[in-house]
């Protein structure tokens, strides 16, 4: 890995950060900004599921833009309960897809219900709590969480049904983390803004990743100062959301090298994140790794460290066009508040080097 | 009370429809806002003719892979499988166009077409909803004051 520039850790940035949420017009300007470099324009890009909106979120959070109205705390209400009933949905389904029996005959009644008419109103009610927990551990639902990369599953299944308490209550709001590991599907593409100093805005933007998505990215190819990709490590056992006869792997390989060799970012500073490491680790304890790549040492599949450098490897082998200078690699957590900071702080600095350097 | 029931409440209205589809042009996101009043449009019609020729652009502005205004749903889900199959069938016979034979009699590899009902896309206009709630958080946060005034979505916290 010797050309890969590894920004060094700075200290902490001293300077005080406003952050103006701009969502409601993400095109604006962007004309006329795109030779004033007060304004450095990164974009986030990245398949589906591979966490940049929840990147996007934790950086929200620490320049101070959180949940700042009542309103919002309520469709957030509305987005977490979504996300409990899709994934106990889900789960239901793949019983059934897998042919694995629900256990217990209460448990059996409550999947009906689920299939059939549960919303998210009903989850206000405390009861549902637990019964939703009582699902939850049920010896069939358990096995079929077991099979999740045989269907599509939300990363956040286990933290929301141990936290189904808060949740099926009528005084139940939202913490921060629960709306970090709330799975909403980004449509169409948000942007925010704050200042990092000497008179700089950084313009962060945001972008959905399935496929039909990424046909909008373009709109933004032509204003952009860097890029940030991400992809997630854990995906290496899971089809796509949109196609589920494709591996994300080759899918997240195909779109890199997409966006790393077009020629609109030959000279823009390119980040490479492997985000989702801490679920990354969990998995490779429990499922083989080199199952799925042929190319690697079966001896070496449960070391985290090597898994990376292959899978880096694999990344940085697409890259025909870009100068390797301008790139760099790390490694993510995304939901982590503490580690998102610290590498988007890394980020931002490797950014802001390498815009000095022009 | 719940933010579903409001998006619907603002997207029947008239006037917040076009705001919030404008909007969610601005977020290149509108091809939801868009799915969802073809919907409206489809489950009104009356006449047989006039719904399968709905269906059929339905199907090919938004719903098959490639469409100009491709949603990001699911192709498993949301009773697709099946409307795929019927715009399929239905294309195929456009192309044979005016040689084909009379339908029922035809290919002998003819493939089921299911019954076009005003219902066939309402999974999927509901799925519509759910994608659009992101964006309707942010519209919502913009107009807030005149969305209570108006159409009288309050902003209530239920402690």
């Amino acid at each position: 890995m010797g050309n890969i520039v590894v920004s060094p850790h700075d200290k902490e940035g001293q300077h005080h950060m406003m952050a103006t949420p701009t969502s409601n017009n993400p095109n604006g300007g962007s004309a006329a900004t795109a030779k004033n470099k007060s304004e450095i324009t990164v974009l986030l890009l990245g398949a589906g599921e591979s966490g940049k909106s929840t990147l996007f979120k934790q950086v929200q959070f620490f320049h101070g833009v959180g949940i700042t109205h009542d309103q919002e705390r309520i469709e957030l209400i509305e987005i977490v309960r979504l996300n409990v009933l899709e994934n106990a949905k889900n789960l239901v389904a793949a019983t059934q897809h897998l042919n694995i029996p629900i256990e217990q005959p209460e448990n059996r009644e409550t999947a009906k219900l689920i299939i059939n008419s549960l919303n998210t109103n009903d989850l206000e009610d405390p009861s549902w709590s637990k019964r939703l927990y009582s699902l939850w551990k049920d010896a069939g639902i358990q096995k079929a969480y077991e099979n999740r990369e045989k269907f599509q599953l939300y990363d956040s299944t286990e933290y929301l049904f141990e936290n189904l308490d808060r949740i099926c209550s009528d005084k139940y709001v939202p913490t921060v983390v629960d709306v970090i590991r709330t799975r909403t599907k980004t449509i169409g593409i948000t942007d925010m803004k704050f200042d990092v100093g000497d008179g700089k805005q950084l313009r962060l933007v945001d972008v959905g990743g399935q496929r039909n998505e990424r046909r909008k990215w373009i709109h933004f190819f032509n204003t952009v100062d860097a890029v940030v990709f991400l992809t997630s490590l854990s995906e290496f056992d899971l089809n796509l959301y949109e196609d589920n006869g494709y591996w994300r792997v080759k899918e997240s390989l195909r779109v890199f090298n997409e966006v790393v060799n077009n020629a609109l970012f030959y000279k823009v500073p390119f980040v490479l994140l492997f985000n989702k490491r801490d679920l990354f680790e969990k998995k490779i304890a429990t499922k083989s790794f080199s199952k799925y790549f042929s190319g690697f040492n079966e001896a070496e599949e449960k070391n985290p460290v090597a898994c990376i450098e292959y899978m880096t490897k694999l990344f940085l082998n697409e890259i025909t066009e870009h100068p390797l200078d301008t790139v760099s690699v790390k490694t993510l957590s995304a939901i982590d508040h503490d580690n998102s900071k610290q590498v988007f702080e890394e980020v931002k600095q490797f950014i802001m080097t390498q815009q000095h350097r022009e | 009370m719940n933010s579903e029931s409001n998006i619907r409440k603002i997207l029947l209205n008239e006037k917040w429809n076009d705001l919030f589809l404008k909007f969610s042009e601005k977020c290149f996101a509108c091809e939801d806002v868009m799915m969802w009043n073809a919907i409206e449009k489809f489950k009104a019609i009356k006449s047989e003719k006039q719904r399968r020729e709905l269906f059929y652009n339905i199907c090919n502005t938004y719903i098959r892979l490639g469409a100009p205004l491709e949603l990001n749903i699911s192709r498993k889900d949301f009773g697709i499988p099946e409307i795929m199959k019927t715009f399929e069938a239905l294309r195929e016979s456009a192309i044979r166009g005016s040689s084909g034979s009379p339908s029922g009699t035809d290919s002998p590899k003819k493939r089921t077409i299911f019954a076009i009902t005003s219902e066939m896309f309402d999974r999927i206009q509901t799925a519509c909803e759910h994608n659009m709630l992101d964006n309707y958080t942010r519209f919502q946060a913009s107009y807030e004051k005149q969305l209570e005034k108006e159409l009288g979505v309050l902003p209530i916290m239920k402690v």
